[in-house]
């Protein structure tokens, strides 16, 4: 800088901090006259004189020596080891501004949680300690997967501090440093968020300080806000000390909201400007305005466009782009008003594939042109002659349809099910139709929203339209907004509202089903039109059967017990339910398999045997019910060719259905047709290939082609997917072992055992693998705890049979087998195909045994 | 550049100082009252190694280090004793005796009083902007660019980080206006008063408090300017 320019600045500068503030512009407008950047040297100046009063006036020996009093010793009653009320300190796991964070273990519940200390300056005023408390506690109320949940708030020696969540991962402020996040997790972290905001101002609570250091990511991915009470304590108004004094950090400066800057009332739309910045920062790894000073970011914030995010990351979709200007809009107005809407744009952009995917071949291109073509006759024709006469014969290729999980608004675990069994039941009402093939990307999996699985099976099954949307349910009405888009174009194609009452939900449902086949031209014949009309049923019922459902799809033990508990509340609200009766019949079936072993077969296959009855006799042509019944011929009546005639009709009804075909496969690999087994598991998995169970299907069809290195690869796969279920390992640990590769087996069956807190399976896996290495005593003890179990519960004889074989002992393993054959355990559908039976398979007695099987 | 460095405790410390006490405390390093350290260079030895460094002689300032590092441990064992005893240390002027005390008599050994203390102020700010940077870089776990903590971020709150942040804002500042530069090193850095300043300046303490006034906002519009094309 010029010394003469630099004079000028000192002079003028002292000159205007002499004045009284409201003299000062006056003054400076005047001495600085056409020369605009000198103004604003001064002005800048000028303007950190309030935050330059305490700025450096403590030495800096001074500084270090408190930051190492600090650092080096927190306060001694809060040392690892010592208790706070009953909260055990672990560690200190972070200080700031806004106080000092501990890891501790609740001594009481046996989690670890983390407390929150408060500054001593914010504790020690009572207004601000009223008002800390009164936000807290209604960020306590919040209840959602994406916010930090608060416990409660405690006291300790007069220090307030908050128990909160404790949490495992980096905040998101750590994971951007300055990069831009790849797009897929930008779009799955800010799905969260809003999600999260969405819940938070539907409980009429503001954030008001959306930053990336108040954002979460657990090391699972997932995004959780943090610091609700706090946040809003913090930034509550411009007069608000902690704001406008030297400890005011830039970084929160920069994700203010302009009306926040004026310092007007605040809605719930400054935390959506707020997380338009955060957006902004993700998609780009910059901020939208990073002036050097506070003033340069007020003016950007107030007066400037934002440089547009694809002029700095040019791989963004345009859509996005698109998203973060109208989330940064000046006029709160013109932004979006609600979270919701902001998350249904960013959820739409999830599902398409990367940019990567359209560069399509120049033949392929003209493929696709004359498909277009093909569509636009097509539609050309529906036009004139409405649609039932659509007189292009569309191919099973041309109309398939992925469906998304639909999200729930509130994502508690009772709008869970509900968005859960409304995507059911939708995919079960499209499914119907003829000429429609439907791919659900619902699973039951832990990862449950695997984009990048998801993408690949868009493209592998060339599917043309995404069905994707949301429900909210709240008072008597339900309400979902659907939308139909185009994978390849990214364009969406059809979107549409329904809202209505709770007591029309099967309406809504049939309404929207015949609205999507409209939308992409399947002729509807008028057996279609029939299947899409439900009989009415009470809201109550339906509510209650989507929660059986829900349930069912997890398949343990205890959610299979929940789900036959809703599925006969079902009935017991509308005894005419048909598909309640299927639901139940399904979970007795399941109650009584050797998987789950919750129930002897003979206590629960005839209530599921009746049920499917039950249902058939309502309704006939339901599909579900003549696949619930083919279930109970197959495991228990192993009346074999009668589950063939209910498998098959049940497909005959509903070609679309997953578990009739899931079922249909066991029935092959029952009759020792492996290829036709692995046939219709793959038909299966084409309709659901995110379902663990029909995975694990895929993974038996190659196991009992003793195909084990593939097996092992499928099995592993489902692990991968969801590393919580214990039947992934156990049947992992089978391919292992009859693989040779011991430890690796042993392994997997601990890891079954563990994940069911020792189910009878993976105990007595355990068991027969160590008697097979003769490893007596580690065998004995996992004989003995089965025994344990067998006095207090149902364990399958077909366990004691198979370790005994292990054992080399034949007499007892006929014994124990004969038993099984008389539980009618229904594993033993399978022995002629289980490459464990070996030799066994030319004994007599075995062969007598398998002949009293299959008559 | 960092030293190891002792975790030796110093336990008997004399009394504490006296706000009200004149700023100058020397007290030779081997005094009475000051057992306990280990074997530490003699006042006269310091003296001779702040002029070897002042000099030119580099390696003096190893030897120098851990005295200060020394000096700003005890400093926060007073802090923590009075955190704990539930009141807040008088600071002022304490920060001169850290360093005051490291040598003896300034007028015996030194050309001029301020002579010396120009040399202290340097020497402070060498050690004390080293001593912060690793302290943040410890906390940052080796990344320079990502630390998450707010504290260490905030550089307008006093934390090393803060200390980092004016030295390196100094640096700019002593390109357009050294005068205010060093303004800022005898106060900030080197602890010294107005009219301290204003005698190793030449200048009048009016002078000072205008070159302080105006040092301080600028230099807090710089350390925005560098933070925000940090982020």
């Amino acid at each position: 800088m010029e010394p003469e320019r630099w004079r000028k600045i000192e002079e003028l500068y002292h000159a205007a901090a002499s004045l009284a503030a409201d003299q000062r512009d006056e003054f400076l407008d005047r001495a600085c006259a056409g020369d605009a950047s000198l103004r604003c040297e001064v002005g800048t100046l000028l303007s950190m004189e309030e935050r330059a009063a305490g700025f450096i006036e403590l030495p800096a020996a001074e500084i270090m020596a408190r930051s190492i009093a600090r650092n080096q010793a927190p306060p001694s009653d809060r040392l690892p080891g010592s208790l706070i009320s009953h909260y055990r300190i672990v560690e200190r796991i972070g200080g700031g501004g806004m106080g000092v964070v501990y890891k501790a273990e609740d001594t009481l519940l046996g989690r670890f949680v983390a407390l929150k200390f408060l500054p001593d300056n914010v504790a020690a005023d009572p207004p601000s300690l009223a008002r800390f408390r009164r936000e807290a506690q209604a960020a306590s109320a919040l209840d959602h997967p994406n916010i930090c949940t608060v416990y409660e708030i405690a006291e300790d020696q007069g220090h307030p501090f908050i128990v909160m969540q404790f949490l495992d991962g980096r905040t998101l402020k750590h994971l951007i440093g300055g990069n831009p996040l790849p797009l897929a997790r930008t779009l799955e972290l800010g799905i969260q968020i809003a999600e999260a905001l969405e819940a938070a101002h539907a409980q009429g609570i503001i954030h008001r300080d959306i930053k990336p250091a108040n954002i979460f990511v657990t090391g699972r991915g997932h995004a959780k806000l943090l610091d609700f009470g706090l946040a809003k304590k913090a930034a509550a108004a411009q007069d608000d000390p902690l704001l406008t004094s030297p400890g005011a950090a830039i970084g929160t400066v920069a994700y203010m909201s302009p009306e926040q800057v004026k310092g007007r009332e605040l809605d719930a739309r400054t935390d959506l400007y707020s997380f338009g910045a955060v957006l902004y920062e993700m998609a780009t790894g910059r901020l939208p305005f990073s002036g050097g000073t506070h003033a340069l970011i007020f003016d950007g914030i107030l007066n400037r466009s934002p440089e547009p995010p694809r002029s700095l990351n040019p791989e963004l979709p345009p859509a996005l782009g698109r998203i973060i200007a109208r989330a940064l809009e000046k006029d709160r107005a013109s932004r979006f008003q609600h979270a919701s809407e902001i998350r249904a744009d960013l959820a739409r952009l999830q599902i398409l594939p990367p940019a990567k995917a359209l560069a399509w071949k120049p033949w392929a291109a003209i493929l696709a042109v004359c498909a277009v073509l093909a569509l636009a006759i097509a539609a050309a024709y529906a036009l004139r002659g409405g649609r039932v006469s659509l007189p292009v014969s569309v191919t099973a290729s041309d109309n398939v349809l992925a469906v998304l999980p639909f999200r729930g608004i509130q994502r508690d675990d009772s709008q869970d099910y509900f968005a859960d069994g409304m995507t059911q039941a939708l995919i079960t009402s499209l499914a119907r139709l003829e000429k429609l093939r439907v791919v659900s990307l619902a699973s039951e999996a832990a990862g449950r929203r695997d984009t990048a699985a998801w993408n690949t099976i868009l493209r592998n099954q060339k599917v043309r339209r995404v069905l994707t949307g949301t429900v909210a349910r709240s008072g008597g009405r339900v309400r979902i907004d659907a939308q139909l888009i185009d994978p390849t174009t990214r364009s969406v194609l059809w979107a549409n509202s329904y809202d209505r009452d709770v007591q029309d939900t099967l309406a809504l449902e049939s309404a929207l089903a015949e609205a999507i086949a409209g939308e992409i031209q399947v002729t509807l014949t008028a057996q279609d039109r029939e299947r899409l009309r439900q009989s009415p049923v009470k809201p109550a019922a339906l509510d209650a059967y989507l929660h059986g459902r829900y349930f069912w799809n997890r398949r343990t033990e205890e959610s299979l017990r929940h789900a036959a508990q809703y599925f006969q509340q079902a009935i017991d609200i509308d005894p005419g339910y048909a598909l309640a009766y299927s639901g139940l019949a399904d979970s007795y079936s399941l109650l009584g398999s050797i998987e789950t072993s919750a129930m002897t077969p003979a206590a629960a296959m005839p209530l599921a045997k009746a049920a499917a009855q039950k249902a058939l006799q309502l309704d006939p042509n339901l599909a579900d019910a003549h696949a619930s019944l083919g279930y109970v011929k197959l495991s228990y009546d192993w009346d074999l060719p009668a589950a063939a005639r209910e498998f098959s009709r049940a497909l005959t009804l509903n070609p679309n259905s997953a578990t009739a075909r899931h079922w249909y496969s066991h029935y092959f690999m029952a009759v020792g047709d492996l290829p036709r087994a692995t046939e219709q598991m793959r038909q299966a998995l084409q309709l659901e290939p995110l379902s663990p169970s029909i995975n694990i299907g895929i993974g038996w069809c190659l196991y009992y082609s003793r195909r084990y290195d593939q097996a092992i690869e499928q099995f592993r796969a489902v692990t991968e997917m969801d590393p919580s279920l214990p039947l992934a390992h156990q049947t992992l640990g089978m391919a292992y072992q009859q693989k040779g590769q011991f430890d690796q087996a042993i392994e997997e069956y601990k890891r079954a055992a563990a994940f069911s807190s020792n189910n009878p399976a993976s105990v007595a896996a355990l068991a027969s693998i160590y008697a097979g290495l003769g490893k007596h005593a580690e065998a004995a003890q996992e004989l003995n705890l089965l025994r344990d179990m067998a006095r207090t519960r149902y364990v399958p004889s077909f366990y004691f049979a198979s370790i005994r074989y292990s054992m080399g002992d034949l007499p007892g393993t006929f014994r124990w087998g004969w038993k099984a054959v008389g539980e009618r355990c229904d594993y033993l559908m399978y022995l002629h195909v289980e490459p464990r039976v070996g030799k066994l398979a030319l004994n007599p007695e075995f062969i007598r045994g398998m002949a009293t099987l299959h008559r | 550049m960092r030293k190891k460095l002792s975790k030796t405790v110093n336990i008997a410390r004399p009394a504490e100082p006296d706000a009200s006490a004149p700023y100058v405390i020397l007290r030779p390093m081997n005094a009475p009252g000051r057992g306990g350290y280990i074997a530490n260079p003699s006042a006269n030895e310091v003296t001779g190694l702040l002029q070897a460094w002042s000099a030119g002689d580099e390696t003096a300032l190893d030897k120098l280090v851990p005295l200060v590092h020394q000096e700003l441990r005890a400093r926060a064992r007073h802090y923590m004793a009075g955190e704990r005893s539930g009141h807040t240390l008088q600071t002022t002027a304490l920060v001169n005796e850290a360093y005051l005390r490291l040598v003896d008599s300034p007028a015996r050994n030194w050309e001029s009083r301020t002579h010396f203390f120009a040399v202290c102020a340097q020497l402070m700010r060498r050690i004390l902007v080293d001593f912060a940077r690793s302290r943040n870089f410890e906390k940052r776990g080796g990344g320079a660019r990502d630390l998450p903590l707010e504290e260490a971020m905030n550089v307008c709150q006093e934390s090393p980080a803060q200390i980092v942040a004016v030295d390196d804002a100094l640096k700019s500042l002593a390109a357009i206006d050294p005068r205010k530069s060093r303004v800022v090193e005898l106060r900030f850095f080197g602890g010294l008063n107005v009219e301290e300043i204003a005698e190793v300046l030449k200048v009048s303490p009016e002078t000072v408090m205008r070159d302080w006034k105006m040092a301080k906002v600028w230099l807090l519009g710089q350390i925005d300017r560098s933070q925000s094309r940090g982020a």
